[in-house]
């Protein structure tokens, strides 16, 4: 297959040469040039961990023309908080029939994407898919080299509209096998897991953070009493899963499941989450973990919530405070239910249009 | 509820007073009160704190200040675990207790309150005075009492051993007001002579408006919930109180503020009033917090189990958004704090702590309560 990959940070480096492997024919972009001609120089992308060796890539480009027209899949390996920007500028090279994957989509990213290229009036059909979470744990080991250190399994992997069926993107259960369907992207949407960590985590580290203290993310950061607001957000998003049918996947599960990780409480899984060992905290506020996390997974929740008939205090008091710390309303522009258009439907109206796509 | 003809009001003598509260700010009171005169007695449920505060063969108790501020030993007349045998006869009680156990002393003390007993809360929290009297009423107490609400504690500093304080600053201007509002001037002179930092106010709902814990508390120990819960060590304000920790005390304070406007009482932002007492200059919260000398020897918490948030949230926020919510001012950051907290620590402050109900004043609303705690400045 001729697969295109927008966005070549780490992950993105990782799943083009996972692929490459797989033999698809693989052409990968980025935004800023820096990486593109850090792979071009070296010939591919040095890879090691549970890959290795130097990988050759078909295409490398920072011109979006050269990569996404006759690709039967997209793939976009970029912030969630710039799924929509990303979007906005490969509209134009968009073309019927193409798979366009949101690896990870955090919540509501394949409805966030419709929305912004039904308002750019892109008529090319697509068919949406979200990846519940990266599915190759990696990091950057220089230029165009990148650390594999494990391919994930059990994901679910959701398609938008569901009705459509797994055909475009079967490639990723070949490639990546063990990942599981997903009835939907309500599925995968709610399954965001970064959303009810990351901003409870550092707000309650809020100062230490801000003094860019080096200390352990999780391992020194996360309490007793941390944990249990970590609990409350999970709850409320379960919660909001029962409402919609999904059987959304507690923190719990992921961390016995994806880590198996032992220990009673949330917080003893936590501590014996052996891959957080070397996890450092990030040494300002202004960091993806906020940035990403509020507008692309506690705000839709609480918008999900309130479509719903769910309360989420936990996750309303969480964005009334990181608002306060940043001066900014993080509801502005984020994904909430009325920005993309969605605020007439309740649980069943969602799970219709999940199905159908139909507005 | 009004307890009194309020043009009978004399000034009452004080020769005997009872502190209840054997930390850091009982035993700087009971020492200051000694020194101006009076016979001191202390009580503290704790008795090792009250075992060297209590007279042996060898002479009375004392109380030994440090710090280097008022450092002295002073005799104490009596000290005990119990209220019967130290609060009779006092003519002033000094309550030096977290506010949460405000109402159980005044139900305990109740039996033993002389009449016309002046009651003073350093520091009142919110409507201390009004919760004292009412369980004390309900506990069946008929004679005349004056409850008298601080906006602060008058020291500054921490118990380094039983009967033993270290006191880093006594602060000026400490706003202080009486409940009904008119004693406040006729109490005035006589609480001056003995504490000069008072300052009288309006009333009761100014200097419970005015309730700083509340408005800082919580909120920095919230945003430093992780290295509290796990026992790591730092400097509480110096440390803890961050550019973005303060963003959010500020936020508080501002809806403070409106909640002050709101009720037509004149207000003053907590950085002006921070300046004021530590005698600083600061431009900002963060400055002030953060370079605040007395500050320096201030750690936080090892636990969250702490009366930052154990008496600050229920005696603090829990009534002042009940007070909000009757003035129709909006306090998301009081009431996002209050939220994040009770998860925290599972629980719900507003279903146990002190609201208008609890004490006795759940069916006024904004006028009502000016009314009845009386006029502004």
């Amino acid at each position: 297959m001729k697969i295109a990959i927008l966005g070549a940070g780490n992950l993105g480096q990782a799943q083009a040469a996972h692929l490459a492997r797989h033999g698809h024919e693989v052409r990968i972009w980025n935004r800023t040039g820096a990486r593109i001609d850090e792979i071009l120089e070296r010939g591919g992308i040095q890879v090691s961990g549970a890959l290795e060796g130097l990988v050759e890539l078909a295409v490398a480009s920072k011109d979006l023309a050269e990569v996404i027209p006759g690709s039967e899949a997209v793939i976009l390996t970029v912030p969630a908080s710039s799924h929509e920007a990303v979007t906005r500028v490969a509209a134009p090279h968009l073309e019927d029939g193409q798979a366009y994957i949101l690896h990870p989509g955090h919540t509501f990213g394949a409805i966030a994407c419709q929305h912004v290229l039904l308002g750019l009036g892109c008529t090319a059909d697509l068919t949406y898919c979200e990846i519940m979470t990266s599915l190759i744990t990696c990091r950057r080991t220089g230029p165009a080299m990148v650390n594999a250190s494990a391919i994930k399994r059990a994901l679910p992997i959701g398609v938008f509209p569901s009705e459509r069926g797994f055909d475009k993107v079967e490639f990723l259960f070949e490639a990546y096998p063990g990942c599981v369907r997903a009835p939907n992207t309500l599925k995968t949407s709610l399954d965001n897991l970064n959303a009810p960590v990351h901003p409870v985590v550092v707000l309650g580290n809020m100062a230490r953070i801000e003094r860019g203290e080096d200390f352990l993310f999780y391992w020194e950061g996360v309490s007793p009493g941390v944990a249990k607001l970590i609990e409350a957000v999970d709850a409320e998003r379960y919660a909001i899963g029962r409402k919609l049918n999904i059987d959304v996947m507690t923190l719990m599960q992921f961390y016995e499941n994806s880590y198996v990780a032992e220990g009673d409480g949330l917080y003893e899984k936590m501590l014996n989450c052996q891959p957080y060992a070397d996890i450092i905290a990030p040494k300002r506020l202004d960091t993806r973990l906020i940035l990403e996390d509020l507008p692309t997974g506690i705000v839709p929740y609480a918008s999900l919530g309130r479509a719903v008939g769910v309360p989420t205090p936990a996750c309303d008091a969480l964005i009334t405070l990181w608002n306060i710390v940043f001066e900014r309303d993080f509801r502005d522009g984020a994904r909430t239910l009325e920005s993309m258009g969605l605020d007439h439907l309740d649980a069943e109206g969602l799970r219709r249009f999940a199905t159908t796509g139909q507005r | 509820m009004a307890p009194t003809d309020k043009s009978s009001f004399a000034p009452p003598t004080i020769e005997r007073a009872c502190v209840i509260g054997a930390g850091p700010i009982g035993c700087a009171t009971a020492a200051h009160l000694v020194r101006q005169g009076l016979e001191v007695t202390i009580c503290d449920v704790d008795a090792s704190k009250v075992a060297p505060l209590q007279s042996t063969g060898a002479g009375p108790g004392r109380v030994i200040i440090r710090g280097g501020v008022m450092d002295g030993e002073d005799p104490i007349a009596a000290a005990s675990t119990e209220l019967a045998e130290v609060v009779p006869g006092a003519d002033l009680i000094i309550m030096a207790v977290p506010g949460d156990a405000c109402e159980h002393v005044a139900r305990a003390a109740a039996p033993h309150l002389k009449d016309g007993v002046v009651v003073f809360f350093q520091p009142g929290q919110t409507l201390s005075s009004m919760a004292f009297l009412h369980a004390a009423r309900q506990a069946g107490f008929e004679g005349e009492i004056t409850p008298v609400e601080t906006v602060s504690t008058i020291f500054t500093g921490r118990l380094t051993e039983p009967g033993v304080a270290e006191i880093y600053a006594i602060k000026r201007w400490i706003a202080f007001a009486a409940f009904p509002a008119e004693r406040t001037t006729v109490l005035a002179p006589v609480l001056r002579a003995l504490l000069p930092s008072l300052v009288p106010v309006g009333s009761v709902l100014e200097t419970s408006l005015c309730n700083f814990n509340a408005v800082v508390h919580p909120a920095v120990t919230l945003l430093n919930a992780g290295p509290i819960d796990n026992h790591r060590p730092f400097l509480f304000y110096h440390e803890g109180a961050t550019p973005a920790v303060m963003r959010l005390v500020e936020a508080i304070d501002f809806e403070r503020l409106a909640m002050m406007r709101a009720f037509g009482i004149p207000s003053e932002s907590l950085l002006s009033w921070f300046n004021r007492i530590y005698a600083l200059n600061a431009p900002s919260l963060v400055y002030a917090f953060r370079t605040n000398e007395p500050y320096a020897e201030i750690h936080a918490p090892t636990s969250l189990n702490t009366r930052l948030l154990l008496e600050d949230l229920p005696t603090g926020v829990v009534p002042l958004i009940d007070l909000a919510d009757r003035v129709g001012v909006p306090v998301p950051a009081m009431k996002g704090t209050l939220a994040l907290a009770n998860t925290i620590l599972d629980t719900d402050f507003a279903s146990w702590g002190r609201t208008l109900e609890t004490i006795g004043l759940g069916h006024l609303d904004r006028d009502g309560l000016r009314g009845l705690l009386g006029p502004t400045r």
